[in-house]
């Protein structure tokens, strides 16, 4: 994602809604795409999307520029995200007991052919917890540096570090059983 | 131990370009030496790694915009002047002075009907000036001196008493009577 210019930003923050729509419209896809794999559900980066969006409008007038535009808005979107993913997580919970026969079936039944790239992707992230999930995202679709993703989420360097070894331990470990199993 | 610690680095540091220099010299030199770790590391790269690199970029709903815009109150109502006025939006303009003057004019408006509060509260009626009170009681005295004269105008006699019975003084009951026509 671009810099976005800085007299773009200050003519959103005095509440002119063209420079607020051309900051949206520059940042929209990064924003959902983020929320979309941290939470793994449309519904959720929709809603997502839309409270950090309102949250940057609110506060715009408050930004010093003291951090990056960019990183701010990452830090915003990385915690919304995590936030509605453990609600998810919690509301999943408690209706395993109805939907775990069905999803189950699902997933025997999908023709794995028909599994595109964003599909192998959700499904590496879901077995994941939120805040790995975040840090995956961040370094490998995102490209960020460790310094920056410690920024973007708020964590020390050595917490990215420890999160990134682990989520991909129980990804290449989740691919081993699998690969045992077929 | 060593190929236990090299493969904490690799998932993390050496996967991602972390390390540079001599550290990362010291991994490859062991990747090379260790087939278990060299075959660990590719299976680390294929799984968890390589999958992400060609991820598709995800675009955001259409309407999402709409229902961002719509929650922010946007439309022309967004664009404010330097000094929005706030509440509802007057049809016209006016001029900077103009709220100065309205301002003014009402706050005359206020200090005249709380000047006129006390009266109102004894009935509406009027205080006389301190020379109309005056007046007032020079004539009263005046009134008073000659009723209590013998009727020719000489005062001073009426001080005894008012009639045949001389109960009472002619100048309280001429006074009393005299104060009530007037007031």
């Amino acid at each position: 994602m671009q810099a976005l210019q800085r007299e773009l930003i200050l003519e959103a923050s005095r509440g002119d809604v063209a420079a607020f729509e051309k900051i949206y419209r520059e940042t929209a896809d990064y924003v959902y795409g983020l929320a979309a794999r941290i939470t793994g559900n449309r519904a959720d980066a929709e809603e997502v999307a839309q409270d950090v969006y309102l949250t940057i409008h609110r506060e715009l007038g408050n930004f010093r520029f003291e951090a990056s535009f960019t990183t701010w808005l990452y830090r915003i979107t990385v915690n919304r995200a995590i936030s509605a993913a453990r609600k998810a997580a919690r509301r999943r919970a408690r209706q395993v007991e109805y939907d775990e026969g069905i999803d189950a079936g699902d997933r025997c039944n999908a023709p794995q052919e028909a599994v595109g790239r964003e599909e192998r992707i959700r499904s590496l992230l879901e077995v994941l917890n939120p805040d790995q999930r975040a840090c995956i995202i961040l370094r490998e679709i995102e490209g960020m540096r460790y310094a920056e993703i410690a920024e973007a989420l708020g964590v020390r360097i050595n917490t990215v570090r420890s999160r990134l070894r682990r989520a991909r331990g129980i990804i290449a470990s989740r691919a081993r059983e699998g690969g045992e199993t077929t | 131990m060593r190929c236990r610690a090299v493969r904490k680095v690799l998932a993390a540091d050496y996967c991602d370009g972390e390390i540079e220099g001599a550290a990362r010299e010291d991994i490859e030199r062991h990747l090379g030496g260790c087939a278990a770790c060299r075959a660990h590391w590719l299976a680390l790269r294929r799984a968890a790694v390589e999958p992400f690199r060609d991820a598709p970029p995800l675009a955001a709903p259409a309407p999402l915009w709409e229902r961002v815009r719509e929650r922010i109150g946007g439309g022309e109502a967004m664009a404010l002047p330097a000094h929005p006025v706030h509440g509802r939006r007057l049809p016209f303009r006016l001029p900077g002075f103009a709220y100065a003057a309205a301002s003014a004019a009402a706050a005359v408006l206020i200090a005249a009907f709380l000047i006129r509060q006390p009266l109102a509260a004894r009935g509406g009626a009027r205080t006389p000036p301190v020379n109309e009170s005056e007046e007032l009681h020079e004539y009263l005295q005046e009134q008073l001196a000659l009723l209590a004269s013998d009727g020719n105008g000489i005062p001073g006699s009426g001080e005894k008493t008012n009639g045949e019975d001389g109960s009472r003084p002619a100048s309280s009951s001429y006074g009393t009577i005299v104060e009530e026509y007037l007031m």
